[in-house]
C-alpha cells in the first residue's frame, strides 16, 4: 500500500465526499425530518408527532403489503438471476475476438439502452396486446387463430411480461459492466490454463469469475435496490395490474407501485407527505442493512480466503 | 483432475525429448495434432453456437425497436396497426421532417448533451479519484465507508423528489442554471456504483506500478494521472458510458427541475417529447420519430467508447 | 480516523442543509407589494396547451400585453402541472395562474394552493358570463377560484363509410343491439368502441343509469343498485368488443375502418377529420332504456385558470382572466381550436353553432354532468377502473368487482378526511 499523509488521503476523497453530502444526504435528511412530523398537502402543518407515522405503518403492515413485499422480492430474484445470465453470455460472447463483426454486434445488443424507456415501454406494451399486438399475431400464424397469451389481464403472464421488459432493458447495464471488467482478465493467464488443458468452464471458474466478481457485486446490488424500487417501466406497462379486486394489490403492483397507487399520485387528492416520508426512510432502512449486511458477509468471506 | 492428467500426458514427453525415440515421437505428435484438430472442431462448434446466440439476442434486442421504426414512418399518428404489418405500409417521412423543423430537436440534444455530458465529466472525476484513495490508501474506516457507499443507494430517491427540488431552489440553481442542477443530481446518482467499479479495476493493477513511478520522482498526483488512469481506461469507459446513459433519458425527476419557455427549446428532448402528448391522445408518428433521431447519439457514443473495451491489452504488457 | 471525522462534520452539515430548507420550504412567505398597475410587472401563467392550442391562446394574451404594455404574460408549458405546481407553490415560486381542467380545483383549493378570488370576479358576473356547467365548475365551497376557458365531453363519432345516419341508435338496448348486428354483418369489425374500463370514459353509462361515483361530501356509490345495473351493461358488450381493449385499440380500430363508430372527445376529432381524412359524423350518446331514457351523460370537463396563492397583483390577474375569456377573443380563438368555449355568449355565436363538430360537442355537453371538482373524487378513478378491468376480463363478477370498488374508494376517501 502506499504511504501517503491523511490530508493527501482527504484531498482525493473531498470531491466524492462533498457530492454525497450536498446532493445525496441532504433529501434523506429531509425526508427523515419530515417522518416525524404530521405534514399533508391539506394542513400544511410540520408539528413534531415523534413516531406516529411509524406505528401508522406497521399497524397496516396487513395482508396486502406483505404480498406486495413478497411478490417485489420475486421479482428481484427472477430478474436478477436473468441480468447476470444474460449479461454474462453476451459479454462472454463480445469479448470473443474471432467473433467477425464485433462493432456491429456491440453496439445491436446495447441499442434496448439508447432507447428512452418512455417511449420502449409504450411499444411493449402494444406488443403485448391481447387481440392485436404483434406477439400474439405472429403466434397466431404458427398456432391457429384462436391461440394467444394473455399477456396483459392474466397475473401470472403479466408478471412475466414485466420481467421480459426488465430483463431487455436492463441486461445491457450488465454486458457493459462485465464486458469492461473482462479487460481485466489478462488473455496470458486464460492462454495459460489453456495450455494447462482446462477446460472452457473450468478456465472460466478458476480465472475469469473470480476477476469479474468485483464488479459483478456492486452491479448486482445495486440493481436488486433498483428493481426493488422499479416504478416508471412497470406502472406504464400494466399500472400493477391485472387487477383480479379493486380491493387488492394487483400481480404486478410492487412495492412503490403499491405506495403510488395507494397514497400517492392522482389517487389522493390529499397527499399525506410525512407518511411517504415515513415509508421511503422505512425502505431505506430495510434495504440499507440488507445491503450493509451482504457486503460485510462478502467482506469476511474475502479475508478468510 | 482432467488437469493433472493432461498435463502429466503433456509434460512425460517434453521432459524426455532426448530419449524417446522417433516411433514415440511420431506417436506423440498424433496425439497433440488429432487435440487440435479436435481443439478446432470444437471451436468451430463453439463459434457457431456464438453466433446463434448473438443472432437471437439481436433479434430479442431489436424487435421492439422495429416497432418503433414502423410507427416512425407511420402516416398517421397511431401507434399500432391493429393489422400484422411486417413492412410498413405506405412509409413516409413526414414526421422526421416534422421532428427536425416543427421540433427544436437539436436544443434538446444540445441541453440533453449538456447533462449527460457534465455528470459524466464531473462523476468520473470524483468517482475516480474516490476510488483511487479506497483502492491504494489504508485508513480506518475504509472498509465501512466503502460499504456505507453502497447503503445510501438503497434510499428511494423516487419518494422524495420535491427535496431535490427544494434543494436546488436553496443552492440557487432552480432559476439561474437549472441544467447544471440536474446534471449535479445525476451525478451524485451515479458516482457510488462509478467509484465501485473504478475501484474494482485498480485493486488489479498492482500497486508497484505506484510505487516504480514515485521512485522515479513522480509525485502521487502524477502517478494516479499519468501511470494508473491510462491503464484503467476500459473501466472508466464502462463507468463514464453507465453515468451518461442513466442520465440520457430520466425523465421524472427533470420534470420537476425544468420549466419550458416558449418553444420548450431549454428542455431535455425527453421531456420535449412528453410534452407532445395531450391528455389521452399521443402523437405516435412524431414520438416514435424523435424517438429514432436522439437514440442515434447514444449508439455514436457506444461504438466510439468501444475503442476501450479490446481485451487483453493493457495489464499483460504491464506484467511483461 | 480523520475521514470519520470528515463524514460526521459533512453529516451535521447536511442535516443543517436540510433544516434551513424545510425552513424555506414550509414558510408562506407572500409579502404583497401589490403596487400600481403602471409598474411593470411579469404574469406567469403555467398550462398544458398544445401545439396549435398553444398558438391560438398566445396570441389573446399577446394582444393584452399590447394594450398594456407594463405587463408581460409568460407561459410555461408544464407536463405533470399540478404536482409541479404544488411544489413550487410550497417553496414560494410558481405561477400566479394554474390553468388546468376543473377535477383539480379541489386539491389546490382544500391545500390552500389557489385562492379565492371573490373580490375580484364576483359570482353574478361568472354566472352571467359562462354556461351553467363551467360557472359551477369554477366555484368550490362557494367560493371563485377563477374563470372557466373552455368545456369537453365525449360523445359518439361514426365513420359515414361504415354507417348510415338512419342506422344509428338512439338508446341503449339499441346500441346493444346494433354492436351485436354489426358484427354478425362485418365479421372481424367491431359497431362502437370505446375504452371499457376507464371511469371517464364509462362515467356516461354510471351517470346516464342514475348512479354516481362520489358526492360532494364524500360518499361513495359504486355499489348501488343502479351503479352495478351500468356496470353490467357495459360488461353485455364483451362478446362484441376486443378481449383487451384500450384507448389505442380503440382509436386504430375507428381508423383503420375496422370500428363503425366511437366514444371519443374533441381532442381527437382532427386526427380522425384532417389526418385520416374520415368522413365523420356525430352522434350524441343514448338514452339509457332502463332509466326511463334518461340520456346518457358524460363528464364535462372545463378548462379553468386559477389564481395561486403566490400571486401579488390579484387585480391584474382578474383584469387578464376576463379579457382572456371575453367572447370575442373566445370567438376568435375557438376559430383555431375547435374547443368549445365556455363564454355562453360565445357558444351561443354562429361561429360556434355553424361548426358541426362544435355544435355537436358543445350539444353533448349539454347532457353532461360538470366534472366534478370534489378532491374525493381522486378516490374513486382507480377503482372504478380496477372493477370494471376485473370484471371486463372476467376474473370477478359485476356485483363484487363493485363491491370491491366501493371498499377501496371508501378507504381512499377517508385517507384524504384524516
Amino acid at each position: 500500500m502506499l504511504r501517503v499523509k491523511r490530508s493527501q488521503i482527504l484531498l482525493y476523497l473531498l470531491p466524492m465526499l462533498i457530492t454525497i453530502a450536498v446532493i445525496n444526504l441532504t433529501p434523506i435528511g429531509y425526508t427523515l425530518y419530515l417522518s416525524f412530523t404530521n405534514n399533508t398537502l391539506f394542513n400544511g402543518e410540520y408539528n413534531f408527532v415523534g413516531l406516529t407515522n411509524y406505528s401508522y405503518w406497521f399497524s397496516v403492515a396487513n395482508t396486502d403489503l406483505l404480498y406486495v413485499i413478497g411478490n417485489t422480492l420475486l421479482y428481484v430474484v427472477v430478474c436478477i438471476a436473468l441480468f447476470l445470465l444474460v449479461g454474462l453470455a453476451t459479454a462472454l460472447a463480445l469479448n470473443n475476438q474471432k467473433i467477425k463483426g464485433l462493432p456491429f454486434w456491440r453496439a445491436a445488443l446495447l441499442v434496448p439502452w439508447a432507447t428512452p424507456y418512455a417511449i420502449t415501454s409504450l411499444i411493449w406494451k402494444f406488443l403485448f396486446n391481447y387481440d392485436f399486438g404483434p406477439i400474439n399475431q405472429i403466434g397466431r400464424i404458427f398456432l391457429g387463430p384462436q391461440s394467444g397469451i394473455p399477456w396483459m389481464t392474466d397475473p401470472f403472464w403479466a408478471f412475466v411480461a414485466v420481467v421480459i421488459v426488465n430483463v431487455w432493458l436492463s441486461y445491457p447495464f450488465f454486458t457493459v459492466v462485465i464486458l469492461g471488467a473482462l479487460q481485466s482478465v489478462p488473455s496470458e493467464l486464460g492462454e495459460a490454463a489453456n495450455v494447462d488443458g482446462a477446460n472452457a468452464w473450468q478456465r472460466f471458474r478458476s480465472v475469469t469469475l473470480p476477476l469479474l466478481l468485483p464488479a459483478i457485486t456492486p452491479a448486482t446490488i445495486l440493481s436488486s435496490i433498483t428493481t426493488f424500487q422499479m416504478f416508471g417501466v412497470v406502472y406504464l406497462i400494466t399500472a400493477g395490474g391485472p387487477v383480479t379486486s379493486a380491493d387488492k394489490p394487483g400481480a404486478t403492483s410492487f412495492v412503490m407501485i403499491y405506495i403510488y397507487n395507494k397514497i400517492l399520485g392522482d389517487n389522493a387528492a390529499n397527499i399525506h407527505y410525512a407518511q411517504i416520508a415515513t415509508f421511503a426512510v422505512l425502505i431505506f432502512i430495510i434495504l440499507g442493512s440488507v445491503t450493509f449486511l451482504t457486503r460485510s458477509l462478502g467482506d469476511s468471506k474475502e479475508s478468510l480466503a | 483432475m482432467s488437469k493433472n492428467m493432461t498435463q502429466t500426458q503433456f509434460k512425460q514427453p517434453v521432459s524426455n525429448q532426448a530419449s524417446t525415440d522417433a516411433h514415440e515421437y511420431a506417436k506423440y505428435r498424433a496425439r497433440i495434432e488429432g487435440r487440435i484438430r479436435r481443439r478446432k472442431a470444437v471451436a468451430g462448434f463453439q463459434s457457431a453456437l456464438i453466433y446463434l446466440f448473438l443472432t437471437v439476442m439481436t433479434i430479442f434486442a431489436l424487435f421492439p425497436i422495429y416497432f418503433v421504426i414502423q410507427a416512425s414512418l407511420g402516416g398517421n399518428q397511431n401507434l399500432y396497426s391493429t393489422d400484422l404489418h411486417l413492412l410498413p405500409a405506405n412509409p413516409s417521412l413526414d414526421n422526421y421532417v416534422y421532428a427536425f423543423t416543427q421540433e427544436p430537436l437539436l436544443a434538446w440534444l444540445g441541453n440533453t448533451l449538456f447533462v449527460c455530458g457534465f455528470s459524466t465529466l464531473l462523476g468520473l472525476f470524483c468517482s475516480m479519484t474516490g476510488a483511487y484513495a479506497l483502492s491504494r490508501f489504508r485508513f480506518r474506516g475504509r472498509k465501512l465507508s466503502l460499504n456505507l457507499l453502497l447503503v445510501l443507494q438503497a434510499f428511494p430517491a423516487l419518494l422524495a423528489i420535491s427535496a431535490y427540488y427544494y434543494l436546488l431552489q436553496y443552492l440557487n440553481l432552480l432559476d439561474s442554471a437549472p441544467l447544471l442542477g440536474l446534471s449535479l443530481i445525476y451525478m451524485a446518482g451515479s458516482v457510488v456504483f462509478s467509484c465501485w467499479n473504478i475501484k474494482g479495476y485498480f485493486d488489479t493493477l498492482p500497486v508497484e506500478l505506484d510505487q516504480a513511478a514515485m521512485i522515479d520522482g513522480a509525485t502521487q498526483w502524477q502517478t494516479f494521472w499519468r501511470v494508473v488512469l491510462p491503464l484503467a481506461a476500459p473501466a472508466l469507459a464502462a463507468s463514464a458510458l453507465l453515468i451518461f446513459v442513466g442520465s440520457w433519458s430520466e425523465f421524472a425527476i427533470a420534470n420537476y427541475i425544468l420549466n419550458a419557455n416558449d418553444n420548450g427549446s431549454n428542455l431535455t428532448f425527453i421531456l420535449g417529447l412528453v410534452r407532445l402528448q395531450g391528455d389521452f391522445r399521443t402523437p405516435w408518428g412524431y414520438f416514435a420519430a424523435t424517438a429514432v433521431i436522439t437514440s442515434v447519439p447514444l449508439v455514436v457514443v457506444f461504438l466510439f467508447a468501444q475503442r476501450f473495451f479490446k481485451s487483453g491489452l493493457t495489464i499483460g504488457g504491464v506484467k511483461g | 480516523m480523520l475521514s470519520k471525522r470528515v463524514i460526521t462534520s459533512f453529516l451535521s452539515l447536511a442535516v443543517l442543509c436540510a433544516l434551513l430548507m424545510s425552513a424555506c420550504g414550509g414558510s408562506n412567505d407572500t409579502t404583497t407589494s401589490s403596487g400600481p398597475s403602471n409598474q411593470p410587472e411579469t404574469i406567469t401563467i403555467w398550462h398544458n396547451w398544445q401545439g396549435d392550442y398553444l398558438n391560438a391562446k398566445k396570441a389573446i394574451f399577446d394582444a393584452y400585453h399590447k394594450q398594456h404594455p407594463n405587463i408581460t404574460i409568460k407561459l410555461v408549458q408544464q407536463d405533470q402541472l399540478v404536482d409541479k405546481s404544488i411544489t413550487a407553490l410550497k417553496g414560494g415560486k410558481g405561477p400566479d395562474i394554474i390553468a388546468w381542467a376543473d377535477d383539480s380545483l379541489g386539491q389546490l383549493a382544500a391545500s390552500r394552493m389557489v385562492v379565492p378570488m371573490d373580490k375580484y370576479l364576483s359570482s353574478d358576473y361568472i354566472s352571467s358570463t359562462f354556461t351553467p356547467a363551467a360557472a359551477k365548475a369554477v366555484t368550490y365551497n362557494g367560493k371563485i377560484y377563477g374563470v372557466p376557458e373552455t368545456t369537453e365531453a365525449i360523445t359518439i363519432m361514426y365513420n359515414k363509410k361504415l354507417v348510415k345516419t338512419s342506422e344509428l341508435p338512439t338508446t341503449t338496448d339499441e346500441l346493444l343491439a346494433f354492436s351485436k348486428n354489426f358484427q354478425a354483418k362485418n365479421p372481424g369489425k367491431y359497431g362502437l368502441v370505446w375504452d371499457t374500463t376507464d371511469a371517464y370514459f364509462n362515467a356516461p353509462w354510471f351517470y346516464g343509469f342514475g348512479g354516481t361515483y362520489v358526492t360532494e361530501d364524500g360518499k361513495v356509490g359504486l355499489n348501488s343498485e343502479k351503479s352495478v345495473a351500468a356496470a353490467k351493461y357495459i360488461n353485455s358488450f364483451r362478446p362484441y368488443l376486443p378481449k383487451q381493449i384500450t384507448y389505442d385499440i380503440a382509436s386504430s380500430l375507428f381508423t383503420e375502418n375496422k370500428a363503425a363508430a366511437i366514444i371519443n372527445g374533441p381532442w381527437s376529432y382532427s386526427d380522425y377529420a384532417t389526418k385520416a381524412k374520415m368522413d365523420i359524423g356525430f352522434a350524441p350518446l343514448p338514452k339509457v332504456t332502463a332509466n326511463n331514457n334518461t340520456p346518457a351523460a358524460p363528464f364535462v370537463g372545463v378548462k379553468s385558470l386559477w389564481m395561486t396563492k403566490i400571486a401579488k397583483d390579484p387585480a391584474t390577474v382578474a383584469d387578464i382572466m376576463k379579457f382572456y375569456t371575453s367572447k370575442d377573443n373566445q370567438i376568435s380563438m375557438i376559430k383555431a381550436t375547435g374547443e368549445i368555449p365556455a363564454n355562453a355568449a360565445a357558444a351561443a355565436d354562429k361561429a360556434v353553432t355553424g361548426n358541426v363538430a362544435i355544435a355537436s360537442y358543445s350539444e353533448q355537453a349539454k347532457a353532461g354532468n360538470p366534472l366534478p371538482n370534489t378532491p374525493f373524487m381522486s378516490a374513486v378513478w382507480k377503482p372504478v377502473k380496477d372493477a370494471l378491468t376485473a370484471s371486463w376480463s372476467g376474473s370477478q363478477s359485476v356485483e363484487n368487482a363493485m363491491n370491491a370498488a366501493q371498499k377501496a374508494a371508501e378507504q381512499g376517501v377517508k385517507s384524504i378526511n384524516s
